[in-house]
């Protein structure tokens, strides 16, 4: 079972059974992906086999809970404006801004 | 400190590190930096390395094999001694505080050095250039540098350059960046800071993305500006500081000018519309006390680095490190800068670094009633007032840069009642470990004055209390005949 550590602002985010947005790390992450974040819908559970990917919860100052969750990710979501992601030019040189996928870098 | 004579500054004499790499090397022939030839991982364990380094005040680290990033190097605690400052200065390693407070008052008194900026091609930090779908912060070492962090920070030690688009203004300053993902980092700009001013007053109302560009492994006195709360521009103060332009070079996809021998530099835009999560990180004032919140957006669209590229870590934590050695010298002499310049007849001030830059030590001829809470109000009302919540106000008689008769005044000239002043509902920032959850969330501080000056309505012969010490009491012939004999005594030789 993977297991991540998920950061919540605030512990009664995680209501048992209801879609959140949450923040999630990479999936599969190689080495240097470990602390990629990214925003998704989730479902979360308190008991810790209800879902394939077990979580503990680290609260605004980084203390972690006691209590082990687990945690699906539904879909990821993009929250950054669409004119971030585009083609554009500047000063006359062809560039390209960030692809959607966040975690699509090398 | 006295008031520095500008005619009395050659610039000929200084001869500082020019880069980063420059100050590595003096460091290291000073013994004031290790060579770590072992690979060291960049999760926790360099960050480790730093932080003990910086609670020992030991040698810096130089950490010149990271796991998964061959070819790229650490230089962490860069700043955390007053020898590396010396050092950065030019000046000799044993040089003492007053000397190289004296060396920056007089180097920043002087006239304004305009920066150059060269050829792209001439630039070193253009040796590598990424853009387009090749941007990736993994690319780069981010360290993670404390366990528990809320992510990988990018900036710990570094200037994010930032000018107004009407008046022109160029900001350099420090503003941790946590990397959110490969193309995003995200970061803690405070309100009253330079630009969290620009982006207040300017880009926000108007939706508009702010250009940036953060510049990493800078050279150790553009570290020193862009930590400076000097109102001079950056670039400008570090050729007053190194005696010569700063180099800088043009941005790739906009139009900051930026340090040319930097290591590393990532340009993007601040996204107006658009906050992302930011933190925990541990900070300056020792503790992890800022929550995780939805602060800036930095969005990534370009990052040139130098071949080999040195990487430079800040790990903030307990006392010290260069977050507060740095900030506590630099504000406490733009204080004295600013005091003198009106008229206030200081004798000098100082910040402890262990006081995580939260304490003034202001030491004054104590020449009119209310001279206490001139400066306090002059103090907390300035620039500078936001970074620190304490003035203590000490005579021309008590050495400020000793604790023990700092401490001792405190103890015995604060009157409880006439000599605590309190200043409620002043900004603050969100990093007072102290502040309530509502105070911190919306910056407001409270300030308190320590004034332990004897009040000058009192008669100098009948009122103010007799100090009694060695150097105070005995007459000046019972001095010198203790002092000639001390050792005849069977005590060993005072330095």
């Amino acid at each position: 079972m993977n297991q991540w550590e998920v950061f919540v602002m605030d512990m009664g985010e995680l209501a048992e059974g209801k879609d959140i947005e949450t923040q999630h790390p990479h999936p599969q992450p190689r080495h240097a992906q470990v602390h990629l974040q990214a925003r998704a819908s989730a479902q979360v559970s308190s008991t810790w086999t209800s879902f394939p990917t077990s979580s503990r919860c680290a609260s605004g100052r980084g203390q972690l809970s006691p209590a082990k969750f687990s945690i699906k990710v539904i879909e990821e979501i993009q929250r950054l404006p669409p004119q971030y992601l585009i083609i554009g030019e500047m000063q006359g040189r062809r560039w390209r801004r960030g692809a959607s996928a966040d975690f699509s870098g090398s | 400190l006295q008031p520095s004579n500008k005619q009395e500054f050659i610039v000929s004499k200084i001869s500082a590190p020019r880069s980063n790499r420059e100050f590595i090397e003096a460091c290291v022939k000073a013994g004031d930096a290790v060579r770590i030839k072992q690979e060291v991982d960049w999760e926790n364990e360099a960050g480790a390395i730093v932080r003990r380094a910086c609670e020992l005040g030991a040698a810096a680290p130089f950490m010149e094999k990271i796991k998964d990033y061959p070819g790229f190097s650490y230089f962490g605690a860069p700043l955390s001694t007053y020898r590396r400052m010396a050092i950065s200065l030019g000046m000799d390693p044993a040089s003492s505080l007053p000397e190289i407070g004296k060396e920056y008052l007089a180097r920043t008194n002087s006239e304004p050095i305009a920066p150059v900026v060269i050829d792209r091609k001439d630039a070193p930090c253009k040796e590598n250039i990424l853009m387009g779908a090749d941007v990736d912060l993994c690319k780069l070492p981010v360290p993670l540098v404390h366990d528990g962090d809320g992510g990988r920070y990018v900036g710990t030690w570094h200037a994010v350059v930032t000018k107004h688009p009407v008046r022109g203004d160029v900001n350099w300053g420090m503003y941790r960046q946590m990397m959110f993902d490969s193309r995003t980092m995200s970061g803690a700009v405070f309100p009253f800071s330079d630009l969290g001013k620009q982006l207040s007053e300017y880009y926000l109302p108007r939706g508009i993305s702010c250009p940036f560009a953060t510049a990493i492994g800078l050279s150790p006195l553009a570290a020193m500006a862009a930590c400076a709360p000097s109102p001079i521009p950056e670039p400008e103060l570090v050729g007053m500081l190194s005696g010569e332009p700063a180099r800088l070079v043009k941005c790739e996809t906009n139009d900051l000018e930026v340090p040319a021998d930097a290591e590393i530099i990532i340009e993007g835009e601040i996204c107006p519309d658009y906050k992302v999560e930011e933190g925990p990180f541990g900070e300056y004032t020792g503790y992890r006390t800022s929550p995780r919140d939805f602060r800036v957006t930095f969005r990534v669209n370009c990052i040139t680095y130098r071949n080999n590229a040195t990487m430079t870590i800040s790990n903030m934590g307990v006392p010290q490190d260069e977050g507060q050695l740095l900030r506590s010298f630099s504000l406490g002499l733009e204080l004295e800068k600013l005091l003198r310049s009106q008229g206030i007849p200081v004798t000098g001030v100082y910040m402890h670094p262990r006081s995580t830059h939260h304490m003034m030590i202001v030491g004054v001829k104590p020449a009119y009633t209310g001279i206490a809470q001139q400066i306090a109000q002059l103090a907390f009302g300035s620039k500078l007032g936001p970074w620190f919540h304490m003035v203590m106000v000490v005579d021309d008689q008590t050495d400020i840069y000793n604790w023990d008769e700092v401490y001792h005044a405190f103890c015995t000239r604060c009157h409880p009642e006439n000599g605590i002043h309190i200043y409620r509902n002043t900004t603050g920032t969100p990093l007072y470990p102290f502040a309530t959850p509502h105070e911190r969330k919306y910056s407001i501080g409270s300030k308190v004055l320590f004034d332990c000056l004897w009040p000058v309505d009192w008669d100098k012969t009948n009122d103010v209390p007799t100090l009694v010490s060695f150097k105070n009491v005995y007459p000046k012939d019972i001095q010198e005949r203790v002092l000639s004999n001390w050792t005849a005594y069977g005590y060993p030789a005072v330095k």
